[in-house]
C-alpha cells in the first residue's frame, strides 16, 4: 500500500507539473464554453446561461478523452522508454507501477473536470443539474477514458501513434456527438446526438437530471438509463483492458 | 562470489547476444567489464539484474537465482543505466525519495540517505532543482545517486560516463572508488580503457557475447607481453649501428627510418641496457622510450578490434 501511494503521488505531481498541458486542458474547454455562452436563447432557462449550461457537460466530458494524451506520454516514457530498465530493476512487478499510474490519471482527469465545472458555474452561470448525477457521470467517463488510454498504450507502437489515436478518438467522439457541427435532423443524427457516443450519453444524463430536462423531454429516469449504459460500456472496456494487459508483454 | 553467470545464452532473433557467457564477481571488488559496442555487456548485466531471462544457463546474485520473476533478488542491487533515467518532472530530492522509497526506505532513514547521496554526488545545492536544469554531468551524477540511495550490496554501472565532460567523469570515477571502499561490489561496464585502468581491481574482456579474458591489468598485459619495443632517436644513425643492434641476442627486428629506430625484442631479454650501450658507442641518442603493452593492445590482440566505434578491425 505504501508503494501504491508513493508511486501514485509521484504521478499526480508529474501530471500537474506539465503546466503547458494542464493549461491547455483547462483553457481550451473553458474558452469554448465561454464562446458558447454568448449564444442560445436566454429565455429557455431561467436564471442560468443556456449556452454555458448545455456546453459545460459537453466539453467537460470531451476533454476527459483529450486528457488521455498526458497519461500516455508518461506511460510511454516510463514503461516503453529507457526508464523501464530502471523501474524493472526495482523489487516490484510492473503492476505495482502501472496501477497507481492508472489511478493517478483517473484522478487527474477528475480534477480537470471539476475545475471546468466550477469555473462554468461560478463565472459563467452554468446550470449543474443534479450534482450527484454530474459527479457519477464524470467518474464513469473519466474511468472509461483511462481504460481506453491503457488499451492504446498496450497496442500502440510508440507515443506518436498513441497521441494520434487520442486526437482521432477525441475529435471523432465530438463530431459524432454533434458537439462540433450540427448533425442534422435525420433519425441517425438525432440518435447520435442523444445516445450514439459516451459523450452524448453523458451530456444528456447531466442535462436530463435538472431543469433542462423540461426542454429536452428527458428526466431523471432517462439520466439513470444513460448512466447505466455508460457504466456497462466502461465495465466491458475494463475487462478487455485487464485481459489485454495480462496477454501483452510490455 | 557475490554474483555468478554460468553458460548464459541469450538470443534476440537470429542474433546471439550472449554465447555461453561465464562470469564471476568477487565480493567487494570493482570488476570492469570491457568490450566494444555490441559485445553483449548490456545484455549481460540485464540478465544479471533479472531484467531479462536468459535462454539457458544460470545467473545468481547474492545467493538468489536470477529471473524476471524473482523480485526479491533485486532488493540489494543498484543499477546505473546507460541512458539517464531520472524523472525530469521531479527535482533531485524527489527523485531520490522516489527511488529510495521503492526499496523500502522511509522516514528518517530515507531523509538521511537522500541527504548523504546528494552530498556524495555533489548536488546538495541543487537538491530542489529539476534535472532538466542540470548539465549532462550533473544528470549522470543524479542517475548514479538514484541507484545508490538504498545502499545496495552490488552496484552495476552501465557506461556511466558516456557523453560527459572530463571533470564530471573524474568525479564519477572517484565516486566509484569511494563506493567500493565502503564495501559495495561494483560491476563497471565501459568501452573506455582508461577508466578501467584507473579504477578496476579486475577486468573481464567481452567480445561476441562471451568473456575472452579476465584478470588484473598486470595479468592481462602479461598474456600478450611477449615482445618489447624500444623507440630511439640516434644522433649518428648508420648501417653499422643497425647491424650491431640486430646482433644482440633476443632482438627480433630493427626498423630504421632516418635517425628513428624501432627495436623489437623478446620480453625478458634485458636488451634495453645493451641497446643503450651500443647506441652510446655510435654517437648516442637524443630520445629513448620503451613501449609497454597496455590494455588497448591486449584488447586488440585478443579481439582483433579497436575498442571504440571509430576503430576498425
Amino acid at each position: 500500500m505504501r508503494n501504491f501511494f508513493l508511486i501514485f503521488l509521484s504521478y499526480v505531481k508529474r501530471f500537474f507539473r506539465d503546466i503547458k498541458e494542464v493549461v491547455l486542458l483547462l483553457v481550451i474547454p473553458i474558452g469554448l464554453i465561454v464562446i458558447n455562452s454568448f449564444f442560445g436563447d436566454a429565455t429557455l432557462l431561467e436564471d442560468y446561461n443556456i449556452g454555458a449550461s448545455t456546453n459545460m457537460p459537453a466539453f467537460m466530458l470531451a476533454f476527459q478523452f483529450f486528457n488521455m494524451g498526458i497519461m500516455l506520454y508518461f506511460l510511454f516514457n516510463d514503461f516503453k522508454g529507457e526508464m523501464r530498465w530502471r523501474l524493472r530493476a526495482a523489487p516490484h512487478s510492473l503492476l505495482t507501477f502501472v496501477l497507481p499510474a492508472f489511478v493517478a490519471s483517473w484522478v487527474f482527469s477528475l480534477i480537470i473536470g471539476v475545475v471546468i465545472v466550477l469555473v462554468s458555474v461560478i463565472f459563467l452561470n452554468a446550470y449543474l443539474g443534479n450534482v450527484l448525477v454530474l459527479v457519477v457521470v464524470l467518474l464513469i467517463v473519466s474511468l472509461m477514458a483511462s481504460f481506453i488510454s491503457m488499451l492504446i498504450f498496450l497496442f500502440a507502437k510508440n507515443f506518436k501513434v498513441a497521441n494520434g489515436l487520442v486526437y482521432v478518438i477525441s475529435f471523432g467522439l465530438m463530431i459524432l456527438s454533434g458537439f462540433m457541427f450540427p448533425l442534422g435532423n435525420s433519425d441517425i443524427a438525432v440518435f447520435m446526438n442523444r445516445f450514439g457516443t459516451p459523450l452524448a450519453l453523458g451530456q444528456r444524463a447531466i442535462m436530463y437530471s435538472g431543469q433542462i430536462n423540461d426542454l429536452l423531454g428527458g428526466g431523471m429516469e432517462q439520466s439513470i438509463i444513460n448512466i447505466g449504459i455508460l457504466a456497462a460500456i466502461t465495465l466491458v472496456l475494463g475487462i478487455v483492458t485487464i485481459v489485454a494487459a495480462r496477454r501483452i508483454k510490455i | 562470489m557475490i554474483a555468478t553467470m554460468k553458460n548464459i545464452v541469450k538470443r534476440y532473433g537470429d542474433t546471439l547476444a550472449l554465447d555461453h557467457l561465464n562470469l564471476n564477481v568477487v565480493e567487494g571488488e570493482i570488476l570492469g567489464l570491457l568490450g566494444s559496442n555490441g559485445a553483449g555487456k548490456t545484455t549481460a548485466i540485464r540478465t544479471l539484474c533479472g531484467l531479462i531471462d536468459a535462454d539457458s544457463g544460470e545467473a545468481t546474485v547474492l545467493g538468489h537465482k536470477q529471473s524476471v520473476r524473482n523480485l526479491e533478488a533485486r532488493r540489494d542491487i543498484g543499477l546505473v543505466t546507460q541512458e539517464i533515467t531520472v524523472f525530469k518532472d521531479l527535482n533531485a530530492t524527489e527523485n531520490l525519495q522516489y527511488f529510495g522509497g521503492l526499496y523500502g526506505l522511509r522516514g528518517a532513514e530515507l531523509a538521511a540517505n537522500v541527504k548523504e547521496m546528494l552530498e556524495f554526488v555533489g548536488l546538495t545545492d541543487r537538491a530542489k532543482k529539476r534535472p532538466g536544469t542540470f548539465s549532462g554531468g550533473m544528470q549522470r551524477r543524479l542517475n548514479i545517486a538514484c541507484a545508490l540511495v538504498h545502499k545496495p550490496k552490488l552496484v552495476i554501472m552501465d557506461e556511466p560516463t558516456v557523453g560527459i565532460d572530463p571533470q564530471s567523469r573524474n568525479h564519477i570515477l572517484e565516486s566509484v572508488k569511494d563506493i567500493a571502499k565502503n564495501g559495495t561490489t561494483v560491476i563497471y561496464t565501459t568501452h573506455y580503457m582508461e577508466e578501467v585502468q584507473a579504477i578496476c581491481d579486475r577486468i573481464s574482456i567481452m567480445d561476441s557475447g562471451r568473456v575472452i579474458a579476465e584478470g588484473s591489468l598486470e595479468e592481462l598485459v602479461g598474456r600478450i607481453q611477449h615482445e618489447q619495443k624500444v623507440f630511439m632517436t640516434a644522433i649518428a644513425p648508420s648501417d653499422v649501428l643497425t647491424t650491431d643492434i640486430k646482433a644482440i641476442s633476443g632482438v627480433k627486428h630493427v626498423e630504421a627510418i632516418g635517425n628513428q629506430y624501432i627495436i623489437t625484442s623478446a620480453t625478458g631479454s634485458g636488451n634495453v641496457s645493451r641497446i643503450m650501450e651500443i647506441a652510446g658507442r655510435h654517437g648516442g641518442v637524443s630520445s629513448f622510450t620503451e613501449e609497454k603493452p597496455n590494455l588497448e593492445a591486449v584488447f586488440l590482440t585478443l579481439t582483433g578490434k579497436k575498442l571504440r566505434d571509430d576503430g576498425e578491425v
